[in-house]
């Protein structure tokens, strides 16, 4: 496929190896965009390089799948001095266990600067955080859409969810969401596969808090496992999720969905993708003669070889701060600040979810109930604050800004769960004590929405760089005084819900989190209508450089209250459809 | 838990324990499906604080209807822990503490906690648990006793019900499993 190959020296005596292929796109990460950029790009027919820094995995080759517990020398447990070594970063984070954590990244490889602590969650492998994420599925609501501009802050979105319903709709049937159908303006409802079903003890609490609570809803989980699979999924080789609970392991059944069991598979059978990991991009290059990007610059991280791939149109998915650290290093000429950011809005507009606080308490009784399997999903609360109807009713306004929605469940855990022997008892009635589950034990958890603010920021360090020559990325983002007092209210709320719905030993907690700690990071380069205050137009293209787009969670503009990554899917998909009509139509 | 109930418990469980004899040679650990390469010699131990933490680690968790701590590999697992999990303060701390349960026991009783009767020994861990909360070794050992049993072969398979692959999440009368998941 190499039509030339040529090395050139660079002026700093820099070896660079240039290879000319005849891609049509570059795609620059293989996540959640990414991996959906890749299968647009191919099933439609264009020759597509999916770059990706992480190592190659495979599908149905995951090393921890299988390992029970008694397989791992600490149980599951990482030592403290591997934690202090590799994952001093990541461990603060979700999900980083023995079993999954060769799925992060080694923090010590890996250095970032926090000029105010963040908490920089990331993936050491292909398919990115779609292998590691938390799974759960909601679209957001025309008042997410149109909350910068009604309020003010950051930029107002050039489109509406009625210009991105058509690709959820598109989305959602390949990614196979289990959801129940609610018809709520707060939440719209979407393709769904069946919902996966509530217990008792969930099914009591959503009785209680409907009953006590007029507007607010309990509802299943919509998440990212198949129910019941469809021929969309069966033909990838994905089946029903099995209810194990193990999923950042990595799923052989591709129970829920990741790239590399879904978006790559289907990207790869047609014959158009070229992936290439171990791929660290490093800048994309901009050519002054065409006004356009022709292509990207890489380190091989394995050889330690730069190299320069060419293509027509780049689409830029490596994550939101990886995003912003490329395109601010892609320096030029004509733009010194990072390519297309004559408006110098990269890297501002730093946002995430506010999480921390919550309450969990006991749901008396049911105790002759039990289940099978590890539900991959307990229950949602849609948000209920700050909400203007379409027919125009308004909810009481807070004494801050925009949302919050809960996410939660009820289990019931034994005794010793949690792998601690606080309980006294010994012998036998120690033993059986043990072998009874305990009581129903409910739990929420709140994800709030943050304001953009343009003082919150990433930008590239002026000297320190990484082992690869990249220079390295400061975090200095915090959170303001809206984010506080919604952060308590998210807290008292789930307090008088659980006490309301009679549920025993309601106990609140509102835990301060550093900005990042969510892993739900967006904005930096935001989309808007103004080319002199926004980086990208509504099709999430570059004001200026034609052939180049951002469709991370990096384009932006505000970050609603629910989890991001189907309408990071959606956007992706939108926005592949209009680069395709511009290459047909030569614009680009 | 009054005395009356205590004694009979006590009683009881001595007579499980009475299977099980003191001076028995611990379970191998190729023998209980321990995949780390079992301790050749005890990095941590001597042979006599690792018959201790058996013994300890056997009251606590005995052999009834489902083996106990033993057959289940702990005192290995705790061997393990203390050797690689442990940072030395911490394992020296432990190794004192269990020294001292010795000395303990030879100050009150005349003998080693590896002589006393099965039911003198039951006593003692049965007093250490009721102030467990300030008894740092004890508190130490039934930890890792606790969770290297529950996450054992035997403890997740044949203590509790162990579920790699539960299929579609449904619910079901407790009636039905009888026992908890691991």
């Amino acid at each position: 496929m190499i039509k030339s190959q040529k090395t050139k020296t660079t002026q700093a005596g820099k070896t660079i190896k240039v290879k000319n292929y005849d891609f049509d796109a570059i795609v620059v990460g293989s996540g959640m965009s990414g991996g959906y950029a890749a299968k647009e790009f191919c099933e439609k027919g264009y020759k597509t390089l999916v770059l990706d820094r992480g190592k190659p995995i495979e599908h149905g080759n995951y090393e921890t799948e299988f390992k029970a517990p008694w397989d791992m020398e600490f149980r599951g447990k990482i030592h403290a001095d591997e934690i202090k070594e590799k994952y001093f970063i990541q461990k603060k984070g979700h999900g980083v266990s023995d079993y999954s954590k060769h799925h992060f990244i080694n923090d010590q490889e890996n250095p970032y600067v926090q000029e105010k602590p963040y908490l920089w969650t990331r993936s050491s492998k292909v398919g990115g955080k779609s292998l590691i994420w938390g799974r759960q599925s909601y679209r957001w609501n025309k008042l997410d859409f149109q909350a910068n501009k009604k309020d003010g802050h950051g930029i107002d979105w050039p489109i509406r969810y009625d210009d991105l319903a058509p690709w959820y709709d598109y989305v959602e049937p390949f990614i196979g969401i289990s959801g129940s159908y609610e018809n709520l303006d707060e939440l719209p409802d979407g393709k769904f596969l069946p919902a996966l079903p509530m217990n008792i003890a969930e099914r009591q609490v959503k009785t209680s808090i409907e009953d006590n609570f007029p507007g607010r809803k309990v509802i299943p989980a919509r998440v990212a496992h198949l129910t019941e699979s469809q021929p969309v999924h069966l033909e990838l080789g994905r089946g029903q999720c099995q209810s194990r609970s193990e999923c950042s392991r990595g799923c052989s059944w591709g129970g829920y969905y990741s790239s590399v069991s879904a978006s790559l598979p289907a990207a790869k059978r047609t014959g158009n993708l070229t992936l290439t990991a171990n791929a660290q991009v490093q800048e994309v290059l901009y050519d002054n003669k065409t006004g356009k990007a022709s292509g990207v610059r890489y380190v091989d991280t394995v050889s330690g070889e730069n190299i320069i791939v060419t293509a027509r149109v780049i689409f830029m998915c490596a994550s939101t701060l990886g995003t912003l650290q490329i395109l601010m290093n892609s320096t030029s000429a004509k733009y010194p600040s990072g390519i297309g950011n004559t408006s110098g809005v990269l890297g501002h507009y730093i946002m995430d979810h506010i999480e921390g606080s919550g309450a969990r308490g006991t749901v008396p009784g049911y105790l002759d109930s039990y289940y099978k399997g590890r539900k991959p999903g307990g229950v949602y609360i849609p948000r209920f604050k700050n909400l203007t109807t379409q027919q125009g009713n308004s909810s009481k306004q807070e004494k801050y800004l925009r949302g919050f929605g809960y996410q939660g469940g009820a289990k019931r855990p034994t005794r010793i769960s949690a792998g601690r022997a606080k309980q006294t008892g010994i012998g036998k009635s120690f033993k059986e004590a043990n072998r009874t589950p305990g009581h129903w034990q409910f739990v929420i958890w709140s994800f709030g929405e943050v304001l953009p603010d343009f003082n919150n920021r990433v930008y590239l360090h002026p000297s320190k760089k990484d082992q690869w020559g990249m220079p390295l990325l400061v975090a200095c983002v915090e959170y303001g005084e809206n984010e506080q007092k919604m952060k308590k209210d998210m807290t008292d709320n789930a307090v008088e819900m659980l006490k309301a719905a009679g549920l025993k030993n309601v106990k609140g907690y509102n835990k301060a989190m550093p900005p990042g700690r969510s892993i739900h990071e967006m904005g930096g380069a935001c989309m808007g209508r103004d080319p002199k205050t926004s980086y990208l137009n509504q099709w999430n293209q570059n004001h200026e450089v034609p052939n180049l787009f951002v469709t991370d969670g990096a384009a932006f503009s505000s970050v609603s209250c629910v989890n991001p990554s189907i309408t990071f899917m959606a956007l992706t998909a939108r926005a592949v459809d209009y680069a395709v009509k511009q290459l047909k139509n030569g614009i680009i | 838990m009054s005395n009356v109930n205590r004694r009979e418990f006590l009683a009881g469980l001595a007579v499980m324990l009475g299977t099980v004899s003191v001076t028995s040679p611990l379970v191998k650990a190729v023998e209980v499906g321990l995949t780390f390469k079992p301790p050749t010699k005890t990095d941590v131990f001597c042979e006599q604080q690792l018959n201790i933490i058996a013994r300890i680690s056997e009251i606590i968790i005995p052999t009834t209807d489902t083996p106990g701590a033993i057959a289940a590999g702990v005192p290995f697992y705790i061997d393990h822990i203390a050797a690689n999990w442990m940072n030395k303060n911490q394992s020296s701390q432990l190794i004192a503490g269990i020294d001292k349960i010795e000395m303990d026991t030879k100050t009150k009783y005349g003998k080693g906690f590896l002589e006393q009767s099965n039911i003198t020994q039951v006593a003692i861990v049965q007093a250490l648990d009721d102030n467990l909360k300030h008894e740092a070794t004890y508190k130490t050992l039934k930890t890792y006793t606790v969770i290297g049993y529950y996450t054992s072969k035997i403890g997740m398979s044949e203590e509790l019900n162990y579920d790699p692959i539960p299929g579609p999440y449904k619910e079901i009368p407790f009636s039905d499993v009888g026992k908890a998941w691991s």
